[in-house]
């Protein structure tokens, strides 16, 4: 054994779990937070709730009930943290304009192998980042984290049909984006 | 010259008509049109933004995040939940005898002696026990180290007002005034390691203290 070997962490038995849902998590945490250290907080302090209950055996319901709770625990856990952080800038505003300090996100793609993407694709993701948190956070379950819209309207404590209806308004709002591109002949 | 009214047979004029032939579209023209309603089929196509947009993955989560996620999960019962962190005082507002508001300062002189005990226990002398060396350690572990599961760690710590005396009211001198109380709390941590063995510390403390009190 070499002393890489030896010093890395031992596997547990959520990895498996984690190398198939972290990415998906990730991206959902990347949309709700501010930056890319608080995305990776959130998403911790949510896991660590699963884990919490799961060995405390006070979870409801199956392994295929941790998704809805951890998206559900990433969103709770954002707006907390948002609100804490708004709080702090308050407090400092009269001692340094920090927009700018090392809270601030690094411009990071969402998606792999993204810059060598076509520019229909560019528009369309700036798009997503552009839209109200309440469409992309439906468009991202439904795209990339493969729920139905009940399983998104459980995840964001919101009904079935408002779910469906955001993401329609939300795709709507894209194609349109696309279309003002197509004609101002950016594409 | 007398007016001959014109009879006009409309259905026969409608047959005349339809034998006109439009004329054709020039070979330019009907390529330029196929073009363009080609390229609007393209146009429907190729806006489809969930088609596009499905085609995108997720950026991998890195391997270093992984094994701290995973590491946090492993080590979830040495977090404590934030709610857990907030010692309630009573949400309600106390009864405003002077029994109530008392109890009240009491309660809050307890937590306040015992967490100046609890600093006083794993400081004193600079020379700590072999248990307070296991659990110092234990507290600075690095964030991606792997945990000793031997260590004892706290599990539970409470303090107890068991008794108390009223002294005389005094000002500070700059109009506040202060009720002398002697307090006596009984301080308890237990600590427990992953084999299930307890170890519990008592410390008893006596203190004088001088508590704010209304003055009409």
């Amino acid at each position: 054994m070499n002393l890489a070997q030896a010093k890395a962490p031992q596997a547990s038995r959520w990895r498996p779990w984690l190398n198939e849902h972290g990415s998906k998590l990730l991206l959902f945490a990347r949309q709700q937070t501010r930056s890319l250290a608080d995305a990776e907080d959130v998403l911790q302090e949510a896991l660590v709730k699963l884990a919490r209950k799961v060995e405390e055996r006070t979870f409801v319901g199956g392994q295929e009930s941790w998704l809805p709770f951890i998206y559900t625990q990433i969103r709770r856990e954002s707006i907390d943290l948002g609100r804490k952080d708004d709080r702090r800038k308050r407090r400092e505003v009269a001692v340094v304009d920090d927009t700018k300090g090392l809270g601030g996100d690094i411009e990071l793609p969402l998606f792999e192998n993204f810059e060598g993407s076509d520019e229909t694709k560019k528009i369309l993701v700036d798009g997503l980042k552009s839209l109200p948190k309440k469409f992309s956070e439906v468009i991202t379950l439904k795209l990339w984290g493969e729920h139905t819209f009940a399983e998104i309207g459980e995840a964001l404590d919101i009904s079935l049909n408002t779910a469906a209806s955001r993401y329609r308004y939300g795709i709507d709002a894209l194609r349109k984006q696309l279309a003002t591109s197509r004609v101002n002949g950016d594409i | 010259m007398t007016d001959q009214p014109i009879e006009i047979d409309v259905q026969a004029i409608e047959d005349e008509l339809k034998q006109l032939v439009p004329l054709k579209l020039s070979g330019d023209l009907l390529d330029r049109l196929d073009g363009a309603m080609s390229a609007s089929q393209e146009l429907i196509e190729i806006d489809d933004p969930e088609m596009e947009l499905a085609e995108l993955m997720p950026l991998v989560a890195s391997d270093d995040l992984l094994d701290r996620l995973d590491a946090a999960m492993s080590r979830w019962h040495e977090t404590v939940p934030v709610e857990e962190k907030v010692i309630s005082l009573g949400e309600k507002p106390a009864e405003q005898s002077g029994k109530g508001v008392f109890l009240r300062w009491s309660s809050a002189a307890a937590v306040a002696l015992f967490g100046a005990s609890a600093a006083l226990y794993f400081t004193q002398d600079g020379s700590p026990s072999p248990q307070q060396q296991r659990v110092s350690t234990q507290s600075s572990v690095a964030p991606g180290s792997p945990i000793a599961l031997a260590t004892f760690q706290p599990r539970n710590a409470s303090a107890k007002v068991v008794d108390y005396h009223e002294g005389a009211v005094i000002s500070n001198g700059n109009g506040q005034a202060l009720r002398c109380v002697a307090v006596k709390v009984a301080n308890e941590v237990s600590f427990r390691n992953a084999n299930g063995e307890k170890v519990t510390v008592k410390k008893p403390q006596f203190k004088v203290i001088f508590v704010p009190v209304d003055v009409d």
